[in-house]
């Protein structure tokens, strides 16, 4: 016979106060950032949510799996410098970003406000400005899983291979550019993203409307190019500013934007910044919540 | 114009009564050419709350401003001690607010959300886990728990909006509309549950619904909203025991009643007739009665008033408290406003 003390125990007490710490804002930001990325992810979500998400990231890395593996059993098949390796991969994943973009943004900041999140967020320690920092947190880190990672892949695996291995700091030259790169590639592309489905809460139409844009724009600027209108017009195109970004940093440049002068790269960078960050301000501010 | 008043009510078990947990000045709000809010005074004390009004009266914007939410005109206004306006991130974990809005993200399991929504409000990841569970066991969804919100209905879906309020452990749950789309038996379920959070387990509720019954049914006060103005009254509990009394007697003995009960010092007259052309009493005019009503100043009248029946000899055919219901209270205020 068992001791009384041992007869019964209490093993679920129920809903009871709750008297521990509380993180307050700080804590509300963090939260909803790692939401924010495991939704963009497609985890917790439906096995549909995760196939797009998942062929995307396949395609950005799988070049670069492919070609250090490549490297790793028949040699350097690439016989150029590490930093020029790096910089003309990201010409490869290029689609990979604006798909991954276009399918992640939306989900974001669109999903919130078509599900009553958005309101039940601003019900929380978080206002809109913490919550649209913590969304742009999420974005950040979401591209550079796609525009960080493969490159960061590459520059780690071919610096092992080849007949003559690049050096230490070679290597340590060629990653703090790649670093630096990635916000400033990915922060325009963000920023348009952000804008267009802060303007609407149906996710697949900020889906296509990102996508025509980005693709739209290089469309538009390319045909005036051609037409003999100034380099300067692809500064008009936002992928075309944001890819140029890594490619000057790596040394290099873009064929279509080698003439343009870094300052005016510069200001039309941070214009694509700014004015879909104006309008991502101006529609939260505007937006009514307390429904 | 405003309008000033005080609600009292039950304090729940283990609160520190009294405590002010809404209270407003002078509060006024325009958007656009109209004036939603006019100078509206609400006062709410502990317990479970009502916030009633016509549709479009601007409850929904009230509490939008209790939040923080929206910024007011003008005016003042107190949550649990703090400003909304400047004291927002700290204010707003201590209240739980169910929206009226319905739709909830389909694909996410409902422990999930619960719980995320509780780490947002500040909680650690564990103890978020661990009372996520505990608020969907609460609200009766602890078995389907980890089913995924859009394969829910209405009725489990607004029990998920009340654990995802609740889950943090607020001092104050704010619930607009939260028996919309449910079945009468939904809809009781829900309303005992809410008057369980209120009374057992220590949160002030503020109930948003232009359902009267309901109202009735689970809250201590009342806060009528009608043209942009507040008033407030007690209900259940709160309510002093009335001073008077309706006393139906035969006619030929009112004459000799009303002489004994003035002279053991209670004041006798007429009852008012209703004003809504509903009959109050089944006997009517000409039906040989006669209706006094009494009031009572001081405490042994009550026994004055029993003893100068029986020894009056007259034939009583009632002796009732006049009831004062929330019906009654609701059309003096919005003036019969649907």
């Amino acid at each position: 016979m068992r001791a009384p003390e041992e007869a019964s125990r209490l093993l679920d007490t129920g809903y009871r106060p709750y008297d521990g710490p509380r993180a307050g804002t700080a804590g509300a930001v963090g939260s909803l950032l790692r939401y924010s990325v495991r939704r963009g992810l497609g985890l917790g979500r439906p096995f549909g949510g995760k196939v797009p998400i998942g062929l995307v990231i396949l395609i950005a890395y799988l070049p670069a799996v492919a070609l250090v593996g490549v490297s790793v059993l028949v040699g350097d098949i690439l016989d150029q410098p590490l930093m020029q390796s790096v910089r003309d991969y990201y010409g490869l994943i290029t689609t990979a970003v604006i798909a991954f973009a276009a399918l992640v943004v939306p989900e974001l900041f669109c999903t919130d406000k078509r599900t009553g999140m958005l309101g039940r967020y601003l019900a929380t320690p978080l206002t809109r400005w913490t919550y649209l920092l913590a969304k742009a947190g999420a974005l950040l880190l979401l591209l550079a899983l796609v525009s960080l990672g493969p490159p960061l892949l590459l520059v780690i695996g071919l610096a092992g291979t080849g007949d003559t291995p690049p050096g230490a700091l070679d290597v340590l030259d060629v990653v703090w550019r790649v670093l630096v790169a990635t916000p400033l590639l990915a922060l325009p592309l963000g920023a348009v993203g952000a804008a267009v489905s802060s303007l609407t809460s149906r996710r697949i139409v900020a889906t296509a409307v990102i996508g025509v844009l980005l693709l739209l724009g290089g469309a538009v600027a390319g045909s005036l190019a051609a037409t003999g209108s100034p380099a300067s017009v692809m500064l008009g195109d936002v992928v075309m500013v944001a890819f140029e970004m890594p490619h000057r940093l790596l040394g290099g440049t873009t064929s279509e934007l080698n003439s343009v002068p870094l300052w005016q790269l510069v200001a039309a960078w941070c214009a694509w910044v700014a004015v879909p960050t104006a309008v991502v301000i101006t529609s939260y501010a505007r937006t009514k919540v307390s429904r | 114009m405003t309008t000033t008043t005080t609600t009292t009510g039950t304090a729940p078990p283990g609160a520190t009564p009294p405590v002010t947990v809404v209270r407003t000045r002078d509060l006024r709000l325009r958007i656009g050419e109209r004036l939603v809010l006019d100078g509206a005074d609400v006062e709410v004390g502990p317990g479970v709350t009502g916030l009633l009004g016509p549709n479009g009266a601007g409850k929904t914007t009230l509490i939008g401003l209790l939040l923080g939410l929206q910024r007011p005109t003008s005016g003042d206004i107190e949550v649990l001690g703090l400003d909304p306006r400047t004291d927002g991130p700290r204010l707003r974990p201590r209240i739980g607010y169910s929206p009226q809005l319905q739709v909830l993200p389909a694909d996410v399991p409902a422990v999930d959300l619960v719980a995320h929504l509780a780490e947002v409000q500040g909680l650690p990841r564990s103890a978020a886990r661990q009372r996520s569970s505990d608020a969907l066991w609460l609200v009766g969804l602890g078995e389907e728990r980890t089913r995924r919100v859009g394969t829910m209905s209405t009725g489990q879906k607004q029990r998920v909006k009340l654990a995802c309020a609740i889950a943090h452990d607020p001092q104050l749950l704010v619930l607009d509309e939260p028996t919309n789309g449910l079945d009468p038996v939904q809809r009781d379920d829900l309303l005992v549950l809410v008057r369980r959070l209120g009374t057992e387990l220590g949160m002030h509720v503020l109930l948003s619904s232009h359902l009267l019954a309901e109202v009735e049914q689970v809250c201590d006060s009342v806060v009528i909203l009608t043209d942009g103005r507040a008033s407030s009254s007690p209900l259940r509990g709160a309510t002093e025991r009335s001073t008077t009394r309706l006393l139906v007697v035969d006619a030929g003995s009112a004459p000799g009643l009303t002489i004994a009960l003035r002279a053991a010092g209670l004041s006798v007259a007429a009852p008012v007739a209703p004003t809504d052309g509903r009959a109050r009493d089944r006997h009517e005019e000409g039906d040989g009665l006669a209706r006094l009503q009494v009031t009572m100043t001081e405490t042994s009248h009550e026994h004055a008033l029993t003893r100068a029946l029986a020894e009056s000899g007259a034939d009583v055919h009632r002796l009732s408290e006049p009831r004062h219901g929330l019906v009654d209270t609701y059309l003096e205020t919005t003036g019969g406003a649907a």
